[in-house]
């Protein structure tokens, strides 16, 4: 071990290296994983943490489950560190979302890392699996669950790993509980090859540089992020906004209340007003809430800003209530807390960050109207068109709309802010592993919120079984189906609610045999089902339909360029009658130019009734 | 005597290199002509004849063989200059490629640049949303069809797209890699009916699952297509005319080149080739010197590059991005940063810290010492200052540099910030872009699942042997391969090139299956390659592989298969090969059999071999090195070194040279540190021992 002192160079050569390795074990994940969730959707992620668990360096991918590592990791540091102690080759599995985990889909594995006997640093990595068991397929939607207790089961930090040996009766407790335990099985792999990486080159930088050289660098990383964050917030206005958000489950609606204050270069996130907790499924622990408070900072202050998930929290003073939806206390469940309460937390923070930008001068080009504010989530289980039996996510409710900017249009099909690395798979993809045929899958019209800049539009999809007679379990639990979860900025609206669908027992089969593709669902026949949240099936010849829901809007749409919203309809993502109704824009008969007169005339005709 | 000519087509030079039957090598650059690249390639060729001391005319007519590196279709590509292009695709999923997975608008951006959430996007459409035509028709995942085409129809809908300008069309169905009935129906109708568009159909250009990546390649291929088509055509004429018989070969994105008529219809193949000589380069040297594991680094002015060669043969990219697209097309893997002499070193204001890169001051302004106004300090800049390189000889003393312009851009922008000695602040700058240089190479191989201390290094571009001292040594590699024509190494790959076809079946069949099954599509694609390798003379080998996963998974690892019919044995094999192979990449213990294993694509790539002359060699000239030597100078390691500077061209097989030297060539200079030492082998490369 050499005697070096860590100038600014040594530091920068350091921290990138640190990055580098973080990467390295992420793609190891990435490419050993069976599930699509973590190497199509790349719904995982690895963290470097400092030995008391800050977590430090994490990987490219999604950033709030690296915040929930560090939590896992304060919570052996405080229960267990005696008892069972930790050593040199352990690691821990955790899925519960009171000792960091943001919900049980969420396996994370943590290891403690040593050199010469010294706890240098701990490492993690989490993937979401498709299934951990508990009453619901897919673990998730949990329905008619009235606390924890009726969900997946939850696991507290367990040794799985013992002195470098996997332990083959704590890894079949794990693994029995789970509907998909050979993927599950695989993704343990993964979890655990990600670790040995980190370890080994860790080690490797402690040997070289010694391991307090090692420390210093991880401490001057949350450090530099923190001075960052605090430059940042200091250019910004200093006030107060709000914005609720709502989560509608179960015929009831949660209100998220945040109210922030912006102060020199402190932030203060207060979500005490929030509505109390419901009895399981859609809250979010405290580790959820960090997680999606977090994800919006990153997306709207942090765009030059290393991505250091302890240096980002400590301008932040985040207060919350126990017993409440973003902040549930035990035994209160949190099956669904990511595309729930701590992916409805992220709306919050976003809109209220998109105002606190649109208040300043300087930085008004950065804000965002809401992404898609909201997700609906799919799971089918049964057996496929082999025989087999299958159980999946269908991840294409991830694709909905971006919020529209300042000087442009969000993105279509844009994706989750939270996790932009993210894709969905190809419909081949799906139609070769499970018993459906996609009718279409495209950019749905009218998701978009309005604007001058128009929110992106969100994905729609018509499916059918295919091969087999019916798919008995079809899950299906979302939230903005209500209500319009994306809300818009300075005069924008709101993008579209998500929407599930089921037409029973259509003539499609037929209308293809014919040679004709059916794509309009709403001219299929068959009797229309609307959903929310449910456990359903479908059988040969039912459509299923999903929409999600489209971005935010900027600015007020009567102003928005006629020439984009002719080529918005011309495109399909606005129909003729919002362009006229919303937009105030007429166009010609064959949709090939705009009436200039007859948009004037609309225009005023809208600006008159606003006035009445 | 017979030449073999490679010419490689870069940014600003085009290289040529001429390989004579007697093993000679000789090289010579010229001005890349953006508006004509046939220009600036003939020119490339006079030049080089001229050091021949031959006519063009002769130089050509004793040319067996030329390969050609284009960048044409890239460039078209970048420059959104593609042809006018629709596409039919299935009712329905017309948006595919607009969606484009939602992960197109970050793909082939870095961690920097994604972070900038607000300043994202999808990419710029390569056919307008207006061009696109769903078609009533749909095939399933077995490739039955479910409905059927109606002919009726799509040449309708062609008429209407013809009629809105189109030059070449673009077919994408559903499935049509496992029933390509219907896509062939419409190339046949749209070549019998409009007979002057250009045609692509997915099933043809990337028979593989997914339809995005199919889709775009398909779309890439039609819009580039006409474009490479004309650009080969007028310049084989040209050639033609000034005198070469034999055939023009076009470089492609495997490492082969395919004869030039059917560049068009590969266009999206050759597009991708740009990287890939220098690979290719390494791999003939390589196997001259014995060396099967190398990792390939070029360092230009604005990146790193970064290429593997594992077992004597190059890692692939399955899925690489283009502009934002994402292609289903295989290539020769490079992989890149934005690090390079005109990386530009910064004080981060907040922070305080020092970084380099990634943004370039590119040609203009240039680093600071170019004196073109630059005045922020880069890469460049602090290699002279640090006496790596020399304001009278860079670049052959073409490019004079000012070190004062240097000095006064690192002091303003980085010492006096950081509060640094003004050479510490030069060392930290490349200390820093060494470092990066170090990670990449050290991400790319493992992420191979290899140890980069079982590879040699091979160093070319302009800035490669000048840094390859330093990041070597940083991730454990002990040999370093200069070649003296490092600066034309891609050309000198391409001239090596054999032409090479590569016939795919994306049919994903579950294991235990049977052989019979195996056997027949491997018959099937070994039948197309015979009747395309008619048309060129030499030998045909076949070689098969597949890839192949654990069940459920994405990532496919591709094994070799054996010749010949399989029988239940050797599907067995297949089984296990996987695995091993998989625990290779992914670590001991990570195969999990329980999950099943299944073959995704059955491969058979056609090889019919080039000419090759066998490069001349050396007798050993003595240890010596003094007659190579032009002078001394003060070079920075942990302080100012009398350094030796030794003249490349002048080095003779046998020398020993011990560092601290420079080794100086026109385009390139090689830095030994102190320690380290290098010997010229019999053709003249320079084995360097990082120690």
């Amino acid at each position: 071990m050499q005697e070096q002192r860590l100038d600014p160079i040594r530091f920068e050569v350091l921290r990138h290296r640190l990055w580098s390795i973080g990467a390295e074990a992420a793609s190891a994940i990435k490419n050993i994983s069976g599930s699509p969730i973590a190497s199509e959707a790349h719904d995982f992620n690895t963290c470097i943490m400092s030995p008391t668990g800050e977590a430090v360096v994490m990987g490219p991918y999604v950033a709030s489950l690296a915040i929930g590592q560090g939590l896992v990791v304060k919570t052996i540091l405080d229960k267990y560190s005696d008892n069972p102690g930790f050593f040199p080759g352990d690691m821990f599995l955790c899925n519960d979302p009171y000792s960091g985990a943001l919900h049980q889909n969420d396996v994370t594995l943590v290891a403690p890392v040593f050199h010469a006997e010294k706890l240098i640093a701990w490492t993690g990595a989490t993937i979401h699996q498709v299934d951990v068991g508990g009453s619901s397929k897919g673990s998730q939607a949990a329905t008619g669950a009235k606390s924890i207790f009726e969900e997946a089961p939850v696991i507290p930090p367990i040794k799985i790993m013992e002195k470098g040996r996997l332990r083959r009766d704590l890894e079949e407790e794990y693994l029995i509980r789970s509907r998909t335990r050979d993927l599950n099985a695989l993704d343990l792999r993964a979890k655990i090859s990600a670790n040995l990486v980190m370890a080994e080159r860790l080690g490797a930088l402690a040997e070289r540089y010694g391991a307090e050289m090692l420390g210093e660098v991880l401490t001057r990383i949350v450090d530099v992020t923190e001075t960052k964050l605090r430059a940042r917030l200091s250019e910004l206005p200093d006030g107060e906004w709000r914005h609720t958000s709502y989560i509608d489950y179960d015929g009831e609606v949660y209100a998220i209340r945040l109210k922030m204050a912006k102060q020199a270069d402190q932030l203060t996130l207060d979500f005490t007003e929030s509505s109390r907790q419901a009895p399981a499924v859609i809250n979010c622990t405290y580790s959820g809430l960090l997680a999606g408070v977090q994800a919006g900072v990153l997306a709207y202050l942090c765009y030059d800003i290393p991505m250091c998930p302890a240096g980002i929290l400590r301008p932040l003073e985040i207060v919350s209530k126990k017993g409440t939806v973003v902040d549930a206390a035990w035994p209160a469940g949190a099956a669904k807390a990511t595309t729930a309460g701590s992916f409805v937390s992220t709306t919050a923070v976003s809109a209220c960050l998109a105002k606190m930008l649109d208040a300043s001068d300087t930085h008004h080009s950065k804000l965002m109207a809401c992404w898609n504010g909201a997700s609906g989530q799919q799971e089918l289980f049964g057996l496929d068109q082999r025989g087999q039996p299958f159980g999946s996510t269908i991840l294409d409710g991830m694709a909905g709309g971006a919020g529209a900017r300042y000087d442009r249009d969000g993105i279509d099909t844009g994706g989750f802010v939270r996790s932009l690395g993210c894709a969905i798979a190809n419909v081949e993809t799906y139609e070769f592993r499970y018993p459906v045929l996609y009718l279409y899958r495209r950019q749905e019209a009218d998701t978009g919120g309005p604007g001058k800049f128009r929110g992106g539009a969100g994905v729609g999809l018509a499916m059918t079984p295919h091969d087999v007679e019916e798919i008995p379990t079809c899950v299906i639990h979302g939230c903005g189906i209500e209500q319009p979860a994306s809300s818009g900025i300075a005069g924008g609206y709101p993008g579209s609610t998500t929407q599930f669908n089921i037409r029973r027992g259509t003539s499609v089969q037929e209308r293809l045999k014919r040679g004709e593709v059916p794509v309009d669902f709403n001219l299929m026949d068959g009797k229309l089902e609307p959903k929310s949240s449910e456990e359903t099936f479908l059988r040969k010849g039912d459509v299923f339909e999903r929409v999600a829901c489209g971005g935010g809007g900027f600015g007020d749409p009567i102003e928005r360029d006629p020439q984009m919203v002719l080529s918005d309809v011309q495109n399909g993502l606005v129909s003729g009658r919002s362009a006229k109704e919303i937009y105030g824009v007429v166009l010609r008969g064959d949709l090939q130019g705009v009436d200039e007169e007859g948009t004037k005339k609309r225009r005023e005709q809208i600006r008159a009734e606003r006035a009445s | 005597m017979k030449f073999v000519l490679g010419v490689d087509t870069g940014g600003t030079f085009t290289d040529c290199v001429a390989i004579g039957e007697d093993g000679s090598i000789v090289w010579d650059k010229a001005h890349t002509t953006p508006q004509d690249h046939a220009q600036g390639i003939l020119a490339a060729i006079e030049n080089t004849t001229a050091r021949l001391g031959l006519s063009r005319s002769e130089l050509l007519g004793s040319t067996v063989a030329l390969g050609i590196g284009s960048t044409v279709g890239l460039n078209a590509l970048l420059a959104h200059a593609g042809a006018k292009t629709g596409l039919l695709t299935t009712r329905g999923h017309e948006d595919n490629i607009f969606i484009g997975r939602i992960h197109q608008k970050v793909a082939g951006l870095g961690e920097e640049e994604i972070k900038d959430v607000v300043h994202l996007d999808k990419a710029s459409p390569l056919v307008p949303r207006s061009l696109v035509k769903g078609i009533n028709e749909r095939v399933d995942y077995k490739g039955a069809i479910l409905a059927r085409l109606d002919l009726q129809e799509v040449e309708r809908a062609v008429a209407e797209l013809a009629g809105q300008g189109i030059e070449s069309l673009a077919v994408c169905f559903l499935w049509s890699f496992m029933n390509p009935q219907h896509e062939r129906a419409v190339r046949d109708l749209v070549k019998q009916r409009f007979p002057k568009l250009f045609v692509t159909i997915s099933s043809e250009v990337s028979p593989l699952l997914g339809e995005y990546e199919r889709a775009s390649t398909t779309v890439i291929n039609a819009a580039l297509g006409p474009i490479v088509a004309r650009f080969m055509g007028r310049l084989v004429e040209n050639l033609r005319s000034a005198g070469l018989k034999n055939p023009v070969l076009a470089m492609h994105s495997l490492g082969g080149v395919v004869p030039c008529e059917e560049a068009g219809d590969k266009a999206a193949h050759i597009m991708a080739s740009g990287p890939v000589g220098g690979v290719m380069g390494a791999m003939s040297m390589g196997r001259m010197l014995g060396h099967k594991n190398i990792i390939i680094t070029d360092v230009g002015g604005t990146s790193f590059d970064v290429g593997l060669i594992v077992e004597g043969r190059p890692a692939l990219n399955r899925q690489p991005v283009f502009e934002k697209y994402t292609l289903a097309l295989p290539m020769i893997d490079v992989v890149s940063i934005g690090a390079g002499g005109g990386s530009v070193a910064w004080v981060d204001p907040q922070s305080r810290l020092l970084q380099v890169g990634p943004r370039s001051a590119g040609a203009l302004p240039g680093p600071a010492c170019y004196g073109h106004g630059g005045s922020e300090p880069t890469v460049t800049d602090a290699n002279l200052l640090l006496g790596r390189i020399d304001a009278g000889t860079f670049f052959g003393g073409r490019k004079k540099l000012d070190g004062d312009l240097a000095r006064k851009a690192i002091e303003e922008k980085v010492a006096w910030p950081l509060g640094l000695d003004l050479f510490a602040a030069a060392k930290g700058i490349l200390e820093i872009v060494d470092a990066h240089m170090a990670d990449l190479v050290r991400r790319v191989t493992v992420e191979k699942g290899y140890h980069p201390s079982d590879f040699v290094i091979y160093a070319y571009g302009g800035g490669g042997p000048l840094h390859v001292g330093s990041y070597a040594r940083d991730i454990g590699v002990s040999e370093v391969v200069v070649c003296p024509y490092a600066p034309v190494f891609s050309a000198f790959g391409i001239a090596g090139c054999d032409i090479q076809r590569q016939y795919t079946r994306s049919r994903p069949i579950t294991l235990p299956a049977r052989a019979a099954e195996f056997n027949a599509i491997f018959r099937e694609l070994e039948g197309e390659a015979a009747r395309a390798a008619v048309r060129s003379a030499g030998e045909l080998e076949l070689e098969r592989s597949l890839d192949m996963k654990f069940r459920r998974q994405v990532h496919n690892v591709r094994i070799p298969a054996p010749a010949g019919d399989l029988d239940d044995k050797a599907m067995e094999g297949l089984v296990v090969s996987f695995e091993q192979a998989y625990e290779r990449i992914y670590g001991k213990g990570t195969a999990y059999r329980k999950a099943g294993v299944e073959v995704s694509n059955f491969i058979v790539t056609a090889t019919t071999k080039t000419y090759k002359p066998r490069l001349k060699e050396e007798e050993s000239d003595g240890a010596s090195p003094q007659s190579a030597r032009v002078g001394e100078r003060r070079v920075y390691f942990d302080g100012f070194i009398a350094t030796p500077v030794l003249n490349m061209e002048r080095l003779r097989a046998g020398n020993v040279i011990a560092g601290p030297a420079v080794v100086e060539s026109p385009a390139t200079s090689l830095l030994l540190h102190p320690g380290q030492t290098a010997k010229v082998d019999r053709y003249r490369n320079l084995l360097v021992k990082v120690g």
